[in-house]
């Protein structure tokens, strides 16, 4: 990408991050309840995570079709984009419903089963990932290390995902809307295992380009991570002033999952 | 006569990580180089032109997992054109 685009990219992510922000912190602001009514920041809301996990689809078709058959990287960059896909497709089914319905909280739906879909798919590509590395050759520390990590990121996982949740699992709800409501963070902490390994190998890159993918890619699991916790609590239970954070993690998880995938793309072109 | 093909080992890993360091950073740039040339058993202060390519091929083999085998090659074809510039070595 041109320096110039790249500048358009990261304004058109900061924008909706900034406005969704100041509406978490100041949800009073005439900006939010006069200047723009209901169905409008639904719409402002809706659209950047569309756009984001759209250009994160194409820019991860891009990257595929880049890296030859036979190559491991190609298998790995192939199912983050089918995870990215399975999440757009849920973000449109949420879309539709609030479009034509005029529901927006329609939980669970259709939606959530190309949520879950695309997040197995997300996870099993950054298993395909580490495992791509190690074939590199190049020195990304012992597998005695990776296991450590692994195991550490593991526990670390457990410890954080039982008490955040238990709130959320003692709340009583339909039986389908508690799985979801457990579902969903606790395959992003699951995420996070082979994430943080992904993390301490890219480390060993710092400074180079390799490095900023990955620093992306990890921090837009992190947002996203922290947007499913939140909706947990939102949907479960029923803390509703959590909607424009929860904007904010989402918009910012996918913007930050397109950039990755661009700065990819860039990485690969002659 | 021919010269023969002889570089400094030092000079020679200095020239791959300047390649590699924009893609892989200065740290893993520095560490798979030297690395590489161990694993090869490199430990004499001259490479010859067979060890040269030999050290290419297996940075070769790793880059491709990063950068895939169209931008690997531009890196390589660099790195050779970079490490052919270097003077002799008697």
């Amino acid at each position: 990408m041109k320096n110039r685009t790249l500048n358009l990219f990261w304004v058109a992510l900061a924008v909706p991050v900034a406005f969704f922000a100041g509406r978490a912190l100041v949800p009073g602001a005439a900006l939010y309840t006069q200047v723009f009514p209901q169905v409008t920041l639904d719409w402002l809301g809706a659209v950047p995570k569309l756009v984001f996990c759209a250009l994160g689809v194409l820019g991860g078709l891009a990257v595929t079709s880049r890296f030859e058959a036979g190559n491991p990287s190609r298998t790995a960059w192939r199912l983050w984009t089918a995870g990215l896909a399975g999440t757009l497709l849920g973000q449109l089914v949420l879309t539709w419903y609030f479009a034509v319905e005029g529901k927006t909280s329609v939980f669970p739906s259709l939606g959530d089963l190309f949520f879950v879909a695309g997040s197995l798919a997300l996870i099993a590509s950054l298993v395909a990932f580490v495992r791509a590395y190690e074939k590199s050759g190049f020195p990304i520390g012992s597998s005695a290390e990776r296991w450590g990590i692994g195991l550490g990121a593991a526990v670390l996982s457990a410890v954080l995902v039982v008490p955040v949740l238990w709130p959320v699992l003692a709340t009583p709800a339909p039986p389908l809307e508690k799985l979801l409501n457990m579902a969903y963070p606790a395959l992003d902490f699951l995420m996070l295992i082979p994430a943080l390994l992904l993390l301490r190998i890219s480390l060993r890159f710092w400074g180079g380009r390799v490095w900023t993918v990955w620093a992306l890619l990890i921090a837009g699991i992190l947002a996203t991570a922290a947007g499913d916790v939140l909706f947990g609590y939102f949907s479960g239970l029923g803390k509703v002033q959590l909607d424009a954070l929860i904007d904010v993690a989402f918009i910012l998880g996918y913007g930050l999952f397109a950039a990755s995938v661009l700065y990819q793309r860039d990485l690969l072109a002659r | 006569m021919i010269e023969p093909f002889r570089k400094s080992t030092g000079e020679v890993l200095q020239t791959i990580q300047g390649e590699l360091s924009p893609y892989v950073g200065s740290l893993m740039a520095r560490t798979a180089a030297a690395a590489h040339c161990r694993d090869l058993g490199f430990y004499d202060s001259v490479l010859d032109h067979q060890q040269i390519a030999a050290l290419l091929q297996k940075i070769r083999l790793g880059l491709v997992i990063f950068l895939g085998k169209e931008k690997t090659e531009e890196v390589i074809d660099d790195m050779q054109r970079a490490i052919s510039r270097l003077g002799e070595t008697h």
